[in-house]
């Protein structure tokens, strides 16, 4: 079986540092105005939730991943749906995985425009971010490992940085009361912000690589460990800054609380070095929805190893996907479907081939080796 | 071209025609006849002036022919006209044992009676004869015999081991490689007195035949190391190799890098402590610096005085050391990027105070800071190349004199001068030169993607170049290693520097066999010392 030679080139410590720097993309700028519209002044509860349904979730499919060690999601759901059942599931994903990255190129761009670089076409900025992705995916596995660890080093101190400076400004009393409306509005909140979880689906396709698949369930939830931290800091911040009422009504929570933050007398007004940070977060994003569309192309279209250049291509219908919303009302409308539905595919895919592959005992050829 | 041409005679022509012909096919081996052997080897050098042919006769109860060739500047004197010809044309008078020297015998009774020499090679090929005589051999060739005797005659005009220029220390070694192998190996070894320290010597280039050594500690180094870097050297086919700058450009993982994937350096402690740590060292025949490989991009801001320092002080010189690379790398950038895009983010009097600096300037801030910049560059090559107390004068006139100047013309803001001069400054407290090179490059198109795209353009930029540098590899070692792939092990000796009892390991980058340069903590009985006096 030619899948048996797959390079183990990807580390413990680098399986954390991608599926944490995959995980936190684009989200951060919205989530806090989302759950505060679903969850009120619980909104950091449900974002605690959601966190905990998206580890689940992530539990399923390490579960999943480690009983085909040798195999890649697209080609185990071969094995146990059949092919034509496995393609169908195949191209939904790549479809899936191409819209979610031109989104959030997209979301990118609406806020590069909009806050600072406010005369710069929209298309140069999206287009230098693709390229950017497409240069980090079309490196060796390895390689993209290590830029995701040291990425990972570098910016999340960083962006925490940023969030306690802009501490000063929380207000705890936006915190109360606590479950002021019971139990429902913090279940829905907690959906809200599972899709800010998206990108847990990168494992799947990863699995394979790792050097040391035995510690593999540990790094996953490092990793998501990770992820959730910086989610309920962002929303506790902007939530004890503005209020749920205020917060509601902003686009951009996360960027308005990083504007108002200050070292006095040193730095005010930090969203340039936000969005130096922020342009680490969203490329290390698409770079990973880069390469999982790129291998499970490859996949599909039976080749040995996944060609290089084809990230450079693919970015050509990203390029257009991202443009085609008409504005940030038709973007953020485009986003909620787009993870609404990856959300329910990888939640249904996962489900559905775990239990077929219980039923029908099917196992993956070699062991975990660990 | 330009000179009147003399005319020629037809006669010395066609000796000179003859004189650099070149043999087709010279003999592989010399024929016993020495008056054709001398004319042989002195045809296949092309009559050269400095190489010296003497023949003689000895023998007592018959005459025997013999022959010395060797280079004139590559050879000891003394050492032929005492231990060589006097023996020969002196004491092989004497009838030593009932044995007269004869032509049957010249031979051996030669080697057994009369050279006093302690290195002799014995050969009859005349390839390994000629290269012999070329590093500084003598030939001694006898009549009636197919081989010749090849002594160790070399010496030559040499440094001898001075404080190194380019890596001084405040307190460390003040010795520095020279340009002959012999001592530098010396300088090595005599640190490092191991059984286990091996030296390989490969001879590289066609025509220069440079002697490479290729150092190691046979049971610390990975041996994965070792065989890719002899398979590296012997792979190399070039007509010369005349600084070790050509070995380590042609070794490389990836030429196409501005960053440096081998470490050189002049400072003989450096080295050993390298081969301690589990790396290999190179050193070429020619040149004062040694290579050492692997190499991890962390090794550039260290320095070996980080070591001889208290630990304290090594960590925070490090931290200075960095901070100051990431400035002559991105402090331009982001001046361009705070003044054209964002300036507030300033404070509003510093805001104001910038912009009131920048009245009355004509250019942008990154017109200005570019020619600010290439003016500095230009006075740093042009203090390069002149000599010493010349250069510093250049120095001064160009910084100071330039830069005011500039600042009162109103051509440029005066807070350009000072990113400008902070840059410059910044890339030299970089211990290795050829790492603040790279950096000092990478500056200029970071300006143009600030001023173009503001903080976004810096990220994208140090973004790629962050790409880039995890894609290196030295000698199959991750370039990045401890940051990525991490290694806890490894943090101790990177950034910080803690004190050899914490780090009683050997640096995990290049996965030495010997994992330990203590013994592991507990292993050892209690400490002796102050307590048996109390006792």
């Amino acid at each position: 079986m030619r899948r048996m030679d797959k390079e183990k080139q990807i580390t413990p410590r680098q399986i954390t540092s991608i599926l944490a720097s995959t995980i936190v993309g684009a989200g951060i700028l919205t989530l806090p105005r989302e759950v505060a519209a679903a969850a009120g002044s619980d909104g950091h509860l449900a974002t605690l939730l959601g966190g905990i349904l998206a580890t689940l979730l992530l539990l399923l499919l390490t579960r999943l991943g480690l009983r085909f060690p040798q195999q890649t999601l697209m080609e185990y759901s071969d094995l146990i749906l059949g092919r034509f059942l496995g393609k169908i599931l195949s191209i939904s994903f790549i479809i899936y995985w191409l819209l979610l990255a031109a989104i959030v190129v997209r979301i990118f761009g609406e806020m590069v425009i909009t806050a600072v670089l406010t005369r710069t076409p929209l298309e140069v900025i999206i287009g230098i971010m693709l390229l950017l992705g497409a240069q980090l995916a079309a490196q060796e596995l390895r390689v993209f490992a290590r830029v995701h660890e040291i990425l990972l080093i570098l910016t999340f101190p960083l962006l925490l940085l940023l969030f306690l400076i802009s501490a000063r400004n929380v207000n705890l009393l936006h915190l109360l009361p606590v479950l002021a409306f019971g139990l429902l509005p913090v279940l829905r909140g907690a959906l809200a912000t599972s899709l800010s979880y998206l990108g847990i689906e990168i494992i799947t396709m990863l699995v394979p690589y790792y050097t040391e698949q035995g510690q593999a369930l540990k790094y996953h939830l490092y990793g998501a460990a990770v992820a959730l931290v910086v989610y309920v800091t962002i929303v506790v911040i902007s939530l004890g800054s503005f209020g749920a009422d205020a917060l509601q009504y902003l686009q951009w929570p996360t960027l308005e609380q990083i504007r108002i933050a200050t070292i006095p007398g040193v730095l005010e007004r930090l969203e340039s070095v936000f969005i130096g940070v922020w342009v680490v977060v969203v490329f290390t994003t698409v770079g990973s929805l880069l390469l999982m569309v790129n291998l499970s192309l490859s996949h599909l279209l039976g080749w040995q190893k996944r060609n290089r250049l084809w990230h450079y291509l693919l970015i050509l219908p990203m390029f257009f996907l991202a443009r085609y919303p008409r504005n940030i009302v038709a973007v953020e409308l485009y986003a909620g479907i787009i993870s609404r539905a990856g959300l329910i595919l990888i939640t249904a895919a996962g489900g559905l081939l775990y239990l077929v592959a219980l039923l029908r005992r099917l196992k993956g050829a070699g062991k975990e080796n660990g | 071209m330009t000179q009147t041409k003399k005319p020629i005679r037809a006669r010395e022509l066609a000796s000179q025609r003859k004189r650099e012909e070149v043999l087709k096919e010279p003999p592989q081996e010399l024929t016993g006849d020495l008056k054709a052997d001398m004319a042989l080897i002195k045809k296949l050098v092309h009559y050269s002036s400095d190489i010296v042919f003497r023949e003689f006769a000895l023998g007592t109860e018959e005459r025997v022919e013999a022959g010395l060739i060797y280079a004139d500047a590559l050879v000891n004197k003394q050492v032929i006209d005492q231990d060589i010809m006097q023996g020969l044309m002196h004491w092989a008078g004497l009838v030593r044992a009932g044995q007269p020297l004869t032509r049957s015998n010249a031979f051996q009774y030669i080697e057994e009676y009369l050279l006093t020499i302690g290195e002799i090679k014995i050969t009859g090929q005349v390839e390994e004869i000629l290269g012999g005589i070329l590093s500084g051999d003598t030939a001694l060739l006898i009549d009636g015999s197919p081989q010749a005797y090849l002594t160790n005659t070399r010496s030559w005009a040499m440094r001898t081991p001075t404080e190194p220029n380019v890596e001084a220390v405040i307190r460390g070694p003040r010795e520095g490689f020279t340009e002959t192998l012999i001592v530098n190996l010396g300088l090595v070894r005599r640190r490092l007195k191991d059984p286990d320290l091996k030296v390989e010597t490969f001879e590289i280039g066609k025509r220069t035949k440079t002697s490479v050594s290729l150092l190691y500690v046979v049971d610390i180094i990975n041996p994965r190391i070792v065989t890719e870097l002899r398979r590296r050297l012997k792979n190399i086919s070039i007509d010369g190799i005349v600084d070790s700058s050509y070995v380590e450009q042609l070794i490389e993982d990836s030429t196409a890098s501005p960053f440096p994937q081998i470490h050189s350096t002049e400072r003989p402690d450096k080295v050993v402590a390298n081969l301690l740590e589990g790396r290999a060292a190179i050193i070429v025949d020619g040149s004062p610096f040694a290579l050492i490989a692997p190499a991890v991009w962390a090794q550039f801001f260290h320095s070996p005085e980080d070591y001889y320092e208290r630990s304290q002080i090594g960590t925070f010189v490090r931290i200075i050391r960095l901070l100051s690379m990431f400035f002559s790398l991105t402090l331009p950038a982001i001046y361009i990027a705070f003044t054209s895009f964002h300036p507030e983010m300033l404070p509003i009097p510093l805001a104001l105070a910038i912009s009131g600096a920048r009245s009355g300037v004509p250019f942008s801030p990154f017109l200005e800071t570019l020619v600010m910049e290439i003016m500095v560059e230009i006075l740093r090559e042009a203090s390069v190349r002149l000599p010493g107390p010349i250069g510093q004068t250049i120095g001064i006139i160009g910084g100071l004199i330039l830069g005011d100047a500039s600042v009162r013309a109103g051509i440029v803001s005066p807070l350009t001068v000072i990113i400008v001069a902070i840059t410059a400054i910044g890339s030299f407290a970089s211990p290795s030169y050829s790492s603040a090179i790279a950096f000092r490059m990478l500056r200029f198109p970071l300006m143009v993607l600030a001023t173009t795209f503001g903080f976004y353009g810096v990220s994208v930029g140090l973004i790629l170049i962050t790409i880039h540098v995890a894609s290196l590899d030295s000698v199959g070692v991750p370039y990045l290693t401890p940051y990525a792939p991490f290694m806890p092990e490894g943090q101790k000796d990177a950034i910080l520097r803690l004190p050899w009892s914490l780090a009683r390991q050997r640096a995990p980058e290049v996965k030495p066999q010997d994992k330990w340069r203590m013994p592991r903590p507990g292993k050892k009985g209690k400490k002796g010392g102050l307590d048996e006096e109390n006792g």
